[in-house]
Order: C-alpha cells, then sequence, then structure tokens
C-alpha cells in the first residue's frame, strides 16, 4: 500500500461510473417500489385508532385475519424486532446480490479496456507497477463496493423504516410493526458485514478468475468467463460420465450458504407463536464456520496464485 | 559521463524472426536522437525493450538501470509518448492533471496547466471530445510538466496534420531542450526533425545501418551530381547510392575526400531523408554502405 493507491481507487471510479450510479439508482428504484406499495397498501387510512381488541374488530376484518392480528399487537417486542432482523437482512440481499452484478462486469473489463483502447500504454509510461494497479482493481472490488453496500443498506433501511413510520404510525397495522430500535439496526449492520467478509473471501478465487481473464483474453472476454465452467463440465460428462467439475464448481457457488448453516427455523415466521425473537434471526448465521473452513482459506490462496498471475501477464504481456 | 542508454547485444526474437538482432547502443545526456527506420525495422521493439515493455536478451541499461527488473524506479525518470491515440477516451483533462499529479512525484501541475492554458483546451472536456491535435497537446502537456532525465517519443506525431505537427515540435524544443535531457524519437517524417536531431541512429532489418552525430554526416557523407562526361569517373570512386534526377544523376559517397568529387561536379551533404532512401533502398548500390555495428 502505497500514497498514490487513493488515487488509483478514485480512478476506477472515474472510469467505472457504473460502479457509483447503478447502486445508487437500484437503491432508489427499491425505495420508490416500497413507497408505492406502502401507500397502495392497507392500513393507510390514517384513522388514529386505540390499539386494543375492539379497534381491529371496527377494522371489518373475518375472525381469521382479526386473530392473527391480535396475536402480533400481543406478541412481545422482542419477538416483533424479527421483523426488522428480516426486512434490513432481505435490503441487504437486494442490494449486495444487484452490486455483485456489477462487480462481476467490472471485473472481467477492467483490465481488459485499457488493452483494447491502447490506453494501457498511457498507465504504463506513469511510474505505478503492475501490482498497484492490479491491487486497486482488486480493492475496489472487494473492499470498496462492499463497503459501500454496506453503507447503502443502512442508509436505505433507515429511509425504508420512516416511510413506514410516516404512512402507518398510530394505525393499527402501525401498532403491529415494533418500534425503530437502534440495537436491532446495528446489530444488522454487523451481521451484514459479517455476511460480506465471509461472501468476499469465500468468493474470491471468482474475483482472482475474472480478473485473470480480464487481463489475458485477447477478446471476448465475457464468453471466456462463462464458457468454461459450462464446457468443461459437459465435456466432462461426455468423455468421462462423471461430474467432478461440475460438483466441485457447484460447491465453490452453494458452499458458502451451507457452511453458514443457516439455521432454518430462524426465518420461519408463518405462524405469530413461532415468530422467531430477533436474537434467533440474526444468530442464526454461523459466520465462525465460514473463517474456521480450510476451503475457504483454500479458495484465498487460489485467489492469491490468480492475482499473482495476473499481475505477471499486465507486466510482462507484450502488446504488439 | 554515463550514458543515458547503454545496449550491447540486444537481441529480440518473436518466434523465428528475429526482429533485433543484437544491436549496441550508446546514448549520452542531453542528446537528441532520432532513430529511422522502415516499418518493421525493430524501432518500436528497440523503444520497448528500453521502456521495459517487453522481454530481449542481451544488455541493456537505461540511466543505469535494467528495464526487466527495475522498470517502476525506471519510469519515475523516464516518460513516453507512445502514440497520439493512448489517452482514454473517457479521461476528463482535470482528471488527468489529477491523476499524474496523484502518481508522478517529478510532475510540475502549475507547468501543465501553464501549457494547457496557452491551447484551446478546456478543463471540463473529456479527451473523447477533443481533436486529435488537441489530444496530442494535452499528452504533451503532461509529459512536458515532469521532470524526467529521458523522453521517449515513438511516432508522437502520427496522423496529425502538418500545423499540430510543426506545433509538437516547437513545443518540444522550447519546453524541454533547454534542460540537460535526453530524448530519442522515432517517426517516418526524417525531414520534419532533421534540425531538431543531434544524432541520427539508422536501423534496418535489425541492426543499426548508421549511428552518427549529425555534425560528422557532412564529413562522411558526399552527395555530387557529375558534371557532364564524368559520370563514369564519378563511378569509379565507388557511390553507395545513385538515382537519377531530371535526367541527371545523384551519386551518394561514404567517406570520400570532398575536393576529391568537388572535381568532378557538384557536391552538397545528403540530408538525412536522402541518406535514409539510401541506406535503406539500395536500389542500384554497387557497394553496400559501411556499418557501424552489426
Amino acid at each position: 500500500m502505497n500514497t498514490m493507491f487513493p488515487m488509483l481507487v478514485r480512478r476506477e471510479f472515474w472510469e467505472h461510473k457504473s460502479l457509483l450510479i447503478a447502486p445508487l439508482v437500484w437503491m432508489g428504484l427499491i425505495v420508490f417500489l416500497f413507497t408505492w406499495a406502502v401507500i397502495q397498501g392497507p392500513g393507510g387510512d390514517h384513522v388514529k385508532v386505540i390499539v386494543d381488541a375492539q379497534s381491529v374488530d371496527q377494522m371489518g376484518l373475518n375472525d381469521h385475519d382479526r386473530e392473527q392480528m391480535q396475536n402480533a399487537i400481543k406478541l412481545p417486542e422482542e419477538r416483533k424486532q424479527s421483523i426488522f432482523a428480516f426486512s434490513f437482512l432481505a435490503i441487504y440481499g437486494l442490494i449486495s446480490v444487484f452490486a455483485t452484478v456489477v462487480v462481476f462486469f467490472y471485473l472481467i473489463d477492467c483490465l481488459y479496456t485499457e488493452r483494447k483502447d491502447r490506453s494501457i500504454l498511457f498507465w504504463k509510461s506513469l511510474p505505478i507497477s503492475d501490482a498497484d494497479v492490479v491491487l486497486s482493481k482488486l480493492m475496489v472490488a472487494v473492499v470498496v463496493v462492499p463497503i459501500g453496500v454496506i453503507l447503502l443498506t443502512a442508509l436505505t433501511q433507515l429511509l425504508l423504516f420512516i416511510i413506514v413510520w410516516l404512512r402507518l404510525h398510530g394505525s393499527v397495522i402501525g401498532s403491529v410493526l415494533p418500534d425503530w430500535s437502534f440495537i436491532a439496526w446495528l446489530r444488522s449492520q454487523a451481521v451484514a458485514l459479517g455476511v460480506m467478509v465471509g461472501g468476499v473471501l469465500w468468493y474470491a478465487p471468482i474475483a482472482g478468475y475474472l480478473l485473470l481473464l480480464s487481463a489475458w483474453a485477447k477478446n471476448k472476454v465475457f464468453l471466456w468467463t462463462v464458457l468454461p465452467p459450462i464446457a468443461v463440465p459437459v465435456l466432462e460428462k461426455v468423455f468421462f460420465g462423471s461430474e467432478h467439475v461440475l460438483k466441485f464448481l457447484g460447491q465453490r457457488f452453494s458452499g458458502y450458504i451451507e457452511l453458514m448453516k443457516l439455521a432454518p427455523n430462524a426465518f420461519e415466521a408463518g405462524n405469530n407463536h413461532d415468530m422467531p425473537t430477533v436474537s434467533d434471526v440474526y444468530n442464526a448465521f454461523h459466520l465462525s464456520n465460514v473463517f474456521m473452513s480450510t476451503e475457504t482459506w483454500l479458495g484465498v490462496a487460489a485467489a492469491a496464485a490468480m492475482i499473482y498471475a495476473t499481475i505477471r501477464i499486465r507486466r510482462y504481456r507484450d502488446e504488439s | 559521463m554515463t550514458a543515458i542508454i547503454e545496449a550491447r547485444g540486444l537481441t529480440k526474437r518473436y518466434g523465428d524472426t528475429p526482429v533485433l538482432r543484437g544491436i549496441n547502443l550508446d546514448i549520452q545526456p542531453g542528446r537528441i536522437v532520432g532513430l529511422i527506420g522502415p516499418n518493421g525495422a525493430g524501432k518500436t521493439t528497440a523503444i520497448k525493450a528500453i521502456l521495459g515493455l517487453t522481454s530481449f536478451d542481451g544488455e541493456l541499461k537505461v540511466l543505469g538501470k535494467d528495464p526487466r527488473t527495475e522498470r517502476n524506479e525506471l519510469m519515475k525518470e523516464v516518460c513516453f509518448i507512445a502514440d497520439v491515440a493512448v489517452l482514454p477516451r473517457w479521461l476528463k483533462v482535470s482528471q488527468a492533471l489529477d491523476f499524474v499529479a496523484g502518481v508522478h512525484p517529478r510532475f510540475d501541475r502549475k507547468r501543465a496547466e501553464e501549457f494547457i492554458a496557452r491551447t484551446d483546451i478546456r478543463l471540463d472536456r473529456r479527451v473523447r471530445q477533443l481533436s486529435k491535435g488537441m489530444v496530442t497537446q494535452l499528452h504533451l502537456a503532461l509529459i512536458l510538466a515532469i521532470d524526467a532525465r529521458l523522453l521517449v517519443l515513438d511516432e508522437p506525431t502520427l496522423g496529425l496534420d502538418l500545423l499540430f505537427r510543426r506545433s509538437f515540435y516547437d513545443n518540444l524544443l522550447n519546453d524541454y531542450v533547454d534542460k540537460e535531457r535526453t530524448i530519442l524519437v522515432t517517426t517516418h517524417q526524417v525531414e520534419e526533425i532533421e534540425n531538431l536531431l543531434t544524432d541520427v541512429i539508422f536501423i534496418q532489418h535489425g541492426n543499426i545501418a548508421l549511428d552518427a552525430p549529425m555534425e560528422t554526416l557532412g564529413e562522411r557523407f558526399v552527395q555530387l551530381i557529375p558534371g557532364v562526361g564524368k559520370v563514369d569517373a564519378a563511378r569509379a570512386l565507388k557511390p553507395f547510392y545513385e538515382r537519377e534526377v531530371f535526367g541527371r544523376v545523384a551519386m551518394l559517397y561514404d567517406g570520400r575526400k570532398l575536393e576529391e568529387l568537388a572535381a568532378l561536379g557538384e557536391t552538397r551533404t545528403p540530408s538525412v531523408a536522402d541518406l535514409f532512401v539510401a541506406m535503406m533502398q539500395p536500389v542500384s548500390a554497387p557497394a553496400a554502405p559501411q556499418k557501424e555495428a552489426a
């Protein structure tokens, strides 16, 4: 790490403005659709209703609905808070999945375009090492954007809560909802951060693979990235009748979720009585498994090897 | 004084094709050297080797450093303009200044801004919005504001019109050459940089065909247009090149005494362009040019 590193990272956002704009647009879309749904949805009459069993009767619901709502109102705050946990994690999921797609295209493009437009000769006329360049691009993908996602998620959560509160406070539905809990909000940030760090480590080999192809492919870099994971398992099946590569790839994609051993009952909230507590939800992620797994660190080692190869290719490749 | 560029047996092959066949170079500080050769002669490969952009065999020291292993250190003191098109099109002029200022310890931002202020380039423009000539001006502004010891220009004015080419070299002379800095330049337009150069190197088929200071060219090479009836006598003195111009024959000599030739007709010092043509395409050359380095 050196003093020019921040400038190299800034440079990436100059060139790849979508890294900044796309997640913001996505967040805007989420907030807009959510707001629209809240306004269209029930409970928006803003009638101040005293929260008790009688007021539920006044809503003209059927017996089943009434019972559900009464039960919900009676739920202890500790269990109501899990609504926060769900919604916060859902927002994190929506934003991080989208950001992953943006980062995918960033990674396959970042070392390819500079060769295509020959601007690499300009960058190489400056005293910046190839390691600094490649690592700055990796940093953008695995540190800067993920931190941005966490911040954007926190902001979105706040916005959505404010919208819900403005619309529903004092109404019957509002009384089903938990009060704003700063602690729950903070905990959701901590869990999101943990899931992010684990995910970055687990999926680091994919980032390394994409950077490597971006530095290597002469053309059609997108095809090069998606073709081998499809073609190799097919060829293996055809010629050897086995599925080792497919199983390996599947494990590399789904292994992260398996390692976390998501406790499924923490996410089952179909019945009010089974409504999990907020702690149940947050504790459902067994992140320590991810950090203790040899497989995680083997993947990190593989990523490091591919990053090293990427630096070598950028350093010694002779584009004539 | 130690040489800025020192090469011994610099060799490069692409597969089976030799591109540089063991060339030797000694470029001293403060020289302005034109590296001139036809397409495919090895100019760009030589420059790539000097800049650490390609692998090679043989010995090569640039500013006393090995471009293969000490490239990052080297690039603090070496600048290059590879081609007019290499500034990325998405880059804003102000971003270009920010970036180079952020990564180059020897960049004088104020100087670059002063240079840009003399042009029509606006700071909020992107490279894609600039004309080809303006892109070159911008690139030159960035490069000239770097206090480098060696400036390498590989076809810097390719594709520019005459006015921009002229102002490019004028700016280069005014802003750069007054210092103890060395310039290595390749170009096709020999005649345009002839007056700028202190040294000229011809490269052909991966060999150095000529490596000489400009001031020695007049001592070594003479062009003769023999008088009527003296063509055979002139030929007997073994010119290495001859061609017909408007019905008269022009002959080029290497290492003949001026007095000896003056007796046979009109003599003058050939231009670098004349020499280049003569040495690169020895159409009717009875004798091969004397080679300085094999």
